[in-house]
């Protein structure tokens, strides 16, 4: 008994531990469940009451240490660190913490990401200045909207942050929809984007500077000119889909 | 003396046993209950897909009529499943469609399912009604286009929290042209544009549609025209709330939500735009359930809305109601039983509201029949959980998710373990708990004494050994599904418990510290346990086998192992002669 005491005691943090039952080919639950019960008999006090630290505790935590001790500045904690590091390569990380953590259904994550996007710059609220300011430092780094090009059935996503100019916008979108080999040039081009501002009016990309574009834009639309007969068609003639 | 009764007598009797354990109870009281129950079982749910076979469930129950299935595990909503892990519909809609011919509802949660198996469903069961597909992926809108072409009976589409890959908006065109049966529609989740013409058709020929939820991307403008049409509903999630502000259209708007008269449900409002919400002030009254989880309004706009709804009885809402907004409900919603409250900025590292345990301490006290409760927040303290505790011995689901992994008691920057151990004490018919916070080994011992009744609990980032894992599976006696992320819990915990895993639907540990030695010895002991290590770094016997493995997942079956499995998935052989060296 004293001997699998021991090896409970031990167990979180002075890692590769070989128990010696691994080498038994007969773990004897039984015991162990006689072993974690004597564990629990020794304390069963009222927890409302502040003796944090029962007998249990100190015999439960290895080291003894108290555990409002932040676990940064504890030596096991180093301990344990570095041993998952070893085991795990690879560091799965979101956004800046943890992957899964908080508990957000991806799902729901995305909106979020859209909501702060808008609220950050709803002229409407103004106790936002807080996402505004996270949007210029740069820590909301995606920026999803919607790109659809006339005459074909299938809409695609981009991440506007990715761009920082009209030039190689139109370019990646007209690679995107698989019509490099034309050009998109407000003049002569055979293709005009568009978009759909705040105020879900569609004009024309390139008419206002790139930022302004960017704090504006909602949705993007690629149509053709041979079919519409011109490059400077107004917002409100264009319908909202095709 | 039951074998006096003839058959039909006991068929009868049955069919007013209605929950799935009464009907198991029935069905071992003797050999010839056994057979009549199963002969008239209509509806069957599985709660793990792989816990059973097709082939089994159909060879036990001929004569079914509604089946409802759960896939992947719980922690996949928040991607902590690889993708392609498995949870594949369409074995089971194969099976069903040659045993099943008058099946009429299929229910799925977190499962993969093909635009071939829609097909399948649409063109194999002659009276199918109910389709309810919750957070389900795989299929696209082509694959819903069958189902609304050939299933003329439909009552119920909701496609829940699903990922579908729109392919075109036409497909809700695609219902018979005649009068539809649909009683309800769920297309909220549909990340493109729909037809609007084809929507506004559709529920101009569905004169039973008391439920339709729309997509974002159904323009406010269009809602009143909506409405106008339906105002037998019950259940109405808009889609994008926002709109330039006029006033005729206001009043226009206003006049459609109160024509609605039977309205009790309310969902949607994304990009709301505070201007319009008066519109709903109407309705207000007649609300039961209100969803303003993704309605990026503030106080007091926000506040002022939820204290006109005092029948309310279900509010999910974004942190921006802040305290102020819950004392608010807390004094004019007597009737409220459940309470979400989503961080509206989770990832930031300061508080971007000003919600903080006092707004939960709040409606704890002036919501007596407050039972369900899933509260984001940033700061809590023991002293708010025991008040709650003691406020609320009813609740019956208590999640609590403090953002910041392992964030103490802010008063007395101890752990959360004598808060928790309060609302497990008090609230004796507790069934969900979610822990958050610094947590000791000392709260599971509490856990273990007194959460008797709970079936589902989700830890992470807690405890300080495995006495902590100990203390829950030896104590907990009707828990069903344990979740554990961040927690040294190991080998030495999970085998001495390993008869228990075997009453319980389900376990998942990532980032424990399990060895795949143990994982080895686990799937030995226990024939009819399928563990299965997940590990996306290559099979876990290229390292040592002290090391413990990424992810674990165990559950007990009556089908033996699965065999879609994708390469970072390795199910323990219970055969293969574990080496122990």
């Amino acid at each position: 008994m004293e001997l699998e005491l021991g090896l409970g005691l031990a167990l979180p943090n002075s890692n590769p531990i070989k128990y010696s039952y691994l080498n038994d080919n007969n773990i004897n639950i039984d015991t162990f469940d006689d072993n974690f019960s004597e564990m629990k008999k020794i304390d069963n006090d009222d927890y409302g009451s502040n003796k944090v630290e029962g007998k249990t505790l100190s015999l439960l935590i290895w080291n003894g240490q108290p555990n409002e001790e932040e676990e940064e500045d504890n030596d096991d904690g180093h301990q344990k660190r570095r041993y998952f590091e070893a085991c795990y390569d690879q560091e799965f990380k979101e956004e800046n913490g943890v992957v899964g953590w908080p508990p957000i259904k991806s799902w729901r994550k995305k909106l979020i990401h859209g909501i702060n996007h808008e609220v950050g710059w709803n002229k409407n609220n103004n106790n936002n200045n807080n996402n505004n300011h996270r949007h210029n430092i740069g820590i909301r780094n995606s920026m999803y909207v919607k790109v659809k090009m006339e005459g074909v059935a299938i809409g695609r996503k981009i991440d506007l942050m990715l761009y920082n100019s009209y030039q190689i916008l139109t370019n990646t979108l007209l690679q995107m929809f698989n019509k490099s080999h034309e050009s998109c040039d407000e003049n002569d081009g055979r293709f005009t984007l568009l978009y759909q501002d705040k105020e879900g009016d569609w004009m024309l990309a390139g008419d206002v500077p790139w930022e302004t574009f960017m704090e504006t834009v909602q949705r993007i639309q690629i149509l053709s000119n041979w079919k519409s007969g011109g490059s400077t068609r107004k917002s409100s003639h264009i319908p909202q889909q095709f | 003396m039951a074998y006096s009764f003839p058959e039909e007598v006991l068929e009868h009797v049955f069919s007013f046993l209605t929950t799935d354990k009464d009907r198991n109870a029935v069905s071992v009281v003797c050999k010839s209950w056994y057979e009549i129950e199963r002969w008239c079982r209509r509806r069957i749910f599985v709660g793990n897909c792989y816990a059973v076979s097709p082939r089994i469930m159909i060879r036990r129950f001929p004569e079914v009529r509604s089946v409802e299935l759960k896939g992947k595990p719980h922690f996949a909503d928040f991607n902590l499943v690889p993708e392609g892990w498995g949870a594949y519909v369409y074995p089971w809609i194969l099976a069903m469609s040659r045993s099943y011919p008058w099946l009429e509802e299929i229910k799925l949660k977190r499962m993969v399912i093909t635009d071939e198996s829609l097909e399948l469903i649409s063109k194999s069961f002659k009276n199918f009604k109910v389709l309810v597909l919750s957070s389900c992926d795989g299929f696209t809108t082509d694959g819903l286009a069958a189902i609304a072409a050939n299933c003329r009976n439909l009552r119920k589409l909701d496609l829940g929290e699903s990922e579908v890959e729109d392919l075109s908006g036409h497909w809700l065109s695609h219902f018979p042209d005649n009068c539809t049966s649909l009683v309800s529609l769920n297309i909220a989740c549909l990340a493109s544009e729909v037809s609007l013409l084809a929507l506004e058709r559709l529920v101009t020929r569905s004169p039973n549609l008391t439920t339709l939820k729309i997509n974002r991307a159904v323009p406010l403008e269009r809602l009143p025209n909506l409405l106008r049409r339906t105002s037998q509903l019950v259940k109405f999630g808009t889609g994008v709330f926002s709109a330039d502000v006029r006033s005729d259209f206001f009043s226009n708007l206003t006049e459609a939500f109160s024509s609605c008269k039977q309205l009790k449900c309310l969902s949607g409002f994304w990009d709301v735009v505070p201007a319009y919400l008066p519109a709903l002030y109407p309705v207000c009254s007649r609300l039961t359930s209100l969803n303003l989880s993704y309605a990026t309004c503030q106080n007091p706009d926000l506040g002022k809305l939820i204290s006109q709804c005092h029948n309310l009885r279900r509010l999910w809402v974004l942190d921006y109601i802040e305290d102020t907004g819950l004392e608010e409900l807390a004094a004019n919603c007597k009737d409220l039983q459940e309470l979400r409250v989503f961080p509206s900025d989770p990832f930031a590292a300061e508080p971007n509201t000003t919600l903080t345990e006092q707004g939960l301490v709040a409606v704890s006290d002036g919501c007596p029949k407050l039972q369900s409760v899933l509260y984001f927040c940033r700061q809590m303290t023991n002293a708010a959980l025991v008040t709650i505790a003691r406020n609320r011995p009813n609740m019956i689901r208590f999640r609590l998710c403090i953002i910041e992994p392992r964030t103490p008691d802010y008063l007395t920057l101890g752990s959360f373990d004598a808060g928790f151990g309060a609302i497990v004490e008090n609230c004796k018919e507790l069934r969900r708990l979610s822990l958050s916070g610094l947590l000791t080994d000392r709260v599971f011992e509490y856990i273990g004494a007194h959460a008797k009744k709970l079936e589902m609990l989700s830890i992470a980032f807690a405890g300080d050994s495995d006495l902590g894992l100990h203390h829950v599976l030896s104590g907990c006696d009707s828990l069903r599904k344990l979740e554990i992320r961040d927690c040294p819990f190991g080998d030495k915990a999970l085998l001495a418990n390993a008869a228990k895993l075997e009453t319980m639907r389900s376990l998942w540990m990532s980032s424990c510290s399990v060895s795949f030695e143990a994982c080895k010895m686990l799937a030995q002991k226990m024939p009819r346990l399928n563990v299965e290590v997940i590990d996306e770094r290559g099979p876990p016997d290229t390292r040592p086998e002290s090391c413990p493995v990424e992810k674990l997942y165990i559950y007990r079956t009556v089908a033996g192992r699965r065999f879609d499995t994708p390469g970072y998935v390795w199910t323990m052989d219970e055969d293969a002669a574990v080496s122990l060296t």
